[in-house]
């Protein structure tokens, strides 16, 4: 299937502007959307006709009045007819959403993954992207797919060393892959930044002052930053690789190359193999919850050493939110009350910074996925590059 | 049209008064230390030093005036906070000159000023993402990010010194042990110089970590020792921090980067085994180039960044 981005995306700030006013105060009227956009009344009127003929938006009908007169056109999203899909791919299981403009889930499918191929991910990816299109039944609906990988997933594609959670080559053209096979405008973002932005979609206090940075505890370890309203990328859209900030050079092997990273103790990838035979992180827990000592042992010690680290993160960027999230955000509220009184005392005082403890549940990532992608064609949020 | 811009630099022991242009050429530069350490007094001594090099240069007269302080500073009003050497703290030194010279005035502290140093003279003029720190008796860092002066959410962004280096390390006052600053700055290079040496070493009171540093030239054993852990305790910070914020290039400045060939090779051998190379192929770490002058032209930095809104300049949010 052929499409070219310009048919989608929506590029002039002033229709972007309108499009969000919609989002969030829909059904409204044009005379309303100029009040909250400040925009002239022909911007207005232009945006409006080009999110018509986009089909973004629909007329929901008219605001009934007493007095004579034409009545005002109400509008609002074409919820219908604008899905975004995410798929959070990661080890053991694709996570699959379909999701309305607005962020809100309306559909979702985990497959679980015996096989960490790269071929079988594959595979498996574009199985749940099937079922996903078979569920929404007009593919025209759907209008971008956002894949979150494994950030060494994406990051090591040209890298040789750099050991990614799937074995064998992955391929580069995935993107290419998807769009010519679904039609729809496709992304890649790294499993942190996609839950970053759930976790911003789900605040419900938030301001563009807030710094945010999301820790993703989970089979691999990354953070995600937000400042000045933009996911901070770094130098070269490496930075958050905190899973692999050396603790012990003479510890053990990582999947970097390196030793006595971060990650060989406390990603749950290291956990399930050291605490054995385990699979998840709830069977972890269950042992942990019952005093099993050696569970204990291991994973008081990630908390440890997890705690260091996100310590020296608030030092250097002084967040107003720090998010804990992935598999370990279900740490009992007891343990985490503690795991977040060990990061309080290795701050400096002072550090004000508010440590909360995720409450999404697991297609939190795939959702972010979709959100993302969402802002590349309809409106920026987040101000990726 | 040349401007010129008149930088004060204002340290624990001693102060600096300068006249650059805007390109930051040195027309001159005094060096003065403190007769007495008073609120009052640190406002007569540099107002008059000030006055003296101004009177030797009526042809080359300032359009604006930038000052660094140790501690904590607000720019936006141009008051020092607290000092971090004594008992100095809110003082309106920026109106105070202001309304002694009569021109714009600006302020920071000496960290932040010397990474817009480095943003507007230095090493990092074409960079965005980068980490600036000093070590001299105490560490202090600044972060760039997109090309902005980074504050963080309550303007404690960049607090280098107080990440932890050694496990169960010397205490600090932050109320941890083993922190950055307790290690590397210079009371703690002299303090494990004396806990190594013994008491048998070459060395007396005013031993400081300029001493041991030319010791360690001379080929003092324990001397270099001590500036292979600066290495070693530097690296593991700067790794860890690389890790999370990918910078294009790390800078190093203080006293203690005086010293920076003393301890480039341990640093550099552990950055190698701590960084994760992968996600930073290039990083650079660099000592300042401003040498002991450095202040000096983070004074003037910081006037340029106030005056033509540079940088995100004093662009924090203070609760
Ligand atoms: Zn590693
Ligand atoms: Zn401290």
């Amino acid at each position: 299937m052929m499409f070219r981005f310009e048919d989608y995306s929506i590029t002039d700030v002033n229709t972007r502007k309108v499009l969000q006013c919609i989002l969030e105060k829909g059904p409204i009227t044009k005379r309303r959307i100029q009040k909250n956009t400040g925009l002239s009344w022909g911007g207005v009127y232009n945006s409006i006709s080009k999110l018509l003929d986009k089909n973004v938006i629909l007329e929901t009908g008219q605001i009934r009045k007493d007095t004579p007169g034409r009545s005002p056109n109400l509008f609002d999203i074409n919820y219908k007819e604008n899905l975004s899909v995410g798929l959070d791919v990661t080890l053991g299981k694709i996570i699959g959403v379909v999701s309305h403009l607005d962020g809100k889930c309306i559909y979702s499918k985990t497959l679980s993954m015996k096989s960490n191929l790269s071929q079988d991910v594959i595979e498996g990816l574009l199985n749940v992207l099937y079922e996903i299109y078979d569920f929404v039944k007009e593919a025209d609906y759907i209008k971008t797919i956002g894949l979150a990988l494994p950030g060494s997933t994406i990051k090591g594609w040209d890298k040789e060393g750099l050991e990614h959670p799937f074995h064998g080559i992955f391929p580069k053209n995935l993107k290419d892959l998807v769009e010519e096979k679904f039609g729809a405008i496709t992304g890649i973002f790294t499993d942190p930044d996609c839950l970053l932005a759930s976790e911003i979609n789900n605040l419900a206090d938030k301001s563009n002052k807030d710094i945010i940075v999301v820790l993703r505890w989970s089979y691999g370890i990354g953070l995600s930053m937000l400042m000045d309203g933009k996911i901070y990328q770094g130098s070269n859209r490496m930075s958050g690789e905190i899973g692999h900030t050396v603790i012990d050079p003479n510890g053990e092997l990582c999947s970097c190359g390196k030793r006595g990273c971060l990650e060989t103790y406390a990603s749950l990838q290291s956990l399930i193999r050291k605490i054995g035979p385990v699979s998840n992180f709830k069977e972890i827990l269950n042992l942990y919850n019952n005093h099993d000592p050696y569970a204990r042992k291991i994973v008081d010690d990630a908390m440890d050493k997890m705690s260091i680290i996100l310590a020296n993160t608030i030092n250097i960027i002084d967040p107003t939110i720090l998010i804990i999230g992935g598999e370990f955000a279900s740490l009992p509220k007891e343990v985490f009350e503690s795991f977040k009184a060990k990061i309080y005392q290795h701050i400096m005082i002072g550090s004000e910074t508010q440590i909360l403890q995720s409450n999404l549940d697991d297609k939190a990532t795939a959702l972010g996925a979709a959100l993302l992608i969402r802002d590349k064609i309809y409106y920026e949020v987040f101000e990726l590059k | 049209m040349t401007e010129y811009i008149l930088a004060v630099d204002i340290g624990g022991s001693k102060y600096m008064i300068a006249l650059l242009d805007s390109h930051g050429s040195l027309v001159e530069v005094s060096y003065h230390k403190w007769r007495t350490l008073s609120k009052a007094n640190v406002i007569d001594e540099t107002i008059t030093s000030t006055r003296e090099l101004l009177g030797k240069h009526l042809d080359k007269s300032p359009s604006m005036i930038g000052i660094t302080i140790p501690g904590l500073a607000d720019p936006r009003r141009g008051i020092w906070l607290k000092s971090s050497f004594s008992g100095i703290g809110n003082l309106s030194i920026g109106s105070i000159f202001q309304g002694e010279f009569g021109i714009p005035v600006y302020i920071d502290n000496d960290a932040r000023a010397c990474a817009l140093a480095e943003k507007i003279f230095g090493a990092c003029k074409d960079k965005e993402n980068f980490l600036y720190m000093t070590i001299s008796n105490g560490i202090g860092g600044a972060v760039f990010t997109n090309n902005m002066l980074y504050y963080g959410g309550y303007g404690h962004a960049g607090e280098i010194g107080h990440c932890i280096v050694v496990e169960d390390g010397y205490p600090c006052k932050c109320g941890n042990n083993g922190c950055l600053e307790m290690h590397a700055a210079g009371p703690g290079i002299v303090r494990t110089y004396l806990s190594l040496a013994g008491n048998s070493g070459p060395y007396d009171k005013s031993l400081d970590a300029k001493a041991i540093a030319e010791l360690a030239k001379k080929g003092d054993a324990t001397a270099l020792k001590i500036f292979q852990l600066e290495g070693y305790y530097i690296g593991k910070v700067v790794a860890t921090i690389s890790n999370v914020l990918n910078p294009e290039i790390v800078v190093i400045g203080g006293g203690v980067s005086l010293s920076f060939s003393l301890f480039e090779e341990s640093l550099n051998k552990t950055m190698d085994k701590y960084l994760f190379k992968s996600a930073n192929p290039n990083l650079k770490i660099r000592a300042s180039q401003f040498g002991y002058n450095g202040g000096i032209y983070g004074a003037a930095a910081v006037a340029l960044s106030g005056k033509n809104q540079l940088y995100n300049w004093a662009n924090l949010s203070l609760g």
